[in-house]
């Protein structure tokens, strides 16, 4: 069975455990890509069904 | 006639000046904050150099079998990085892969095969072993960055493992959109009331049956997560020996449900996405 892209995206982006601190790559203390990804969920979430 | 046009924009200018201000800033603000996390993002990835190690799960150490991972379109199969019992599933990757990444959800957007990638690994690891998922784009710095990921919080991860071992989570989300209204015009007083009662009878019914569904799919589960946006968006954390009494009463209280008119998706089994409520602070 193959999960629908909203359902994989809901569960990758939107869960699962956050590393912060000084082993993520960060830049100015933002998780260089997090930074985006908040974007992202927001952008995902408005296309759920 | 045009003097009278002049001295009506004369009066109202500084009340629609006053009007337009606010919402030009709040337009301003959304464009150029996307813009500069963008030019961010490409500016961290041109000064933090090239790769980075991508990680997509937390385990215990085990048998590791290269072969039962997914190829991916940009990097060489995960690994795992060891340490005291513990495993940090990840793979280097260029951060380039990363930056500029857009929300288009079709199938062959860079997003959606990297998100199916992430979920195609953390699957693997989660078919033979316990796995603590981690957010999509974990990035971190290298190996001793790992090392120091897994030492810093060794014992808490290995409670969190056991506590998702042997449990598959399985999603619910219930919706109900009300029949739409019938054209007003035309009804009586009374009959406009007694639609509007039928309506929210309707709501009603579907919320009470959504919270006994919760209330007894939560009695197989040995942890629950609940989002509020709708009438029910669960989560549930089921011991694999509780899955066929969690699914027999998921199908039967789903199809009373659509009987309602309530639209039921349910998902799974995943990996425990939704059960690794933690944030890994680790500094040097």
């Amino acid at each position: 069975m193959t999960n629908a892209l909203a359902d994989v995206l809901d569960r990758v982006i939107g869960r699962g455990a956050v590393i912060t601190g000084d082993v993520i790559i960060t830049l100015a203390g933002i998780d260089l890509v997090r930074l985006d990804l908040r974007l992202l969920l927001i952008a995902v979430e408005d296309v759920l069904p | 006639m045009t003097g009278r046009i002049q001295d009506l924009a004369a009066e109202h200018a500084s009340h629609v000046l006053a009007q337009a201000l606010p919402a030009a800033i709040a337009q301003a603000t959304t464009e150029l904050t996307a813009l500069l996390a963008k030019a961010i993002v490409a500016e961290a990835t041109r000064a933090q150099g090239e790769t980075g190690l991508c990680a997509y799960a937390i385990t215990r150490t085990h048998d590791w079998d290269p072969a039962a991972m997914p190829d991916l379109h940009a990097a060489a199969p995960p690994r795992l990085i060891t340490r005291n019992g513990l495993g940090l599933v990840a793979t280097d990757v260029s951060l380039s892969l990363f930056s500029g990444l857009e929300a288009k959800t079709s199938e062959d957007s860079p997003l959606a095969t990297l998100a199916r990638e992430h979920d195609a690994v953390v699957r693997a690891v989660f078919e033979r072993a316990p796995v603590l998922p981690l957010r999509f784009g974990t990035i971190v710095a290298g190996e001793q960055a790992a090392h120091q990921l897994l030492d810093t919080r060794h014992n808490e991860l290995l409670e969190r493992l056991a506590l998702v071992a042997g449990h598959r989570e399985w999603g619910v989300r219930v919706r109900y959109e009300p029949p739409a209204e019938e054209p007003v015009e035309g009804l009586s007083g009374t009959d406009y009331l007694r639609m509007r009662q039928q309506t929210l009878a309707g709501g009603t019914e579907v919320t009470q049956a959504a919270k006994s569904l919760h209330t007894k799919l939560s009695q197989h589960a040995s942890d629950v997560t609940c989002h509020d946006d709708t009438v029910l968006d669960a989560a549930y954390l089921v011991a694999v020996e509780q899955e066929d009494a969690f699914r027999t009463e998921a199908a039967a209280l789903t199809a009373h449900l659509v009987d309602l008119g309530a639209t039921v998706h349910a998902t799974g089994p995943w990996p425990p996405y939704s059960f690794t409520r933690l944030e890994l602070a680790v500094s040097g």
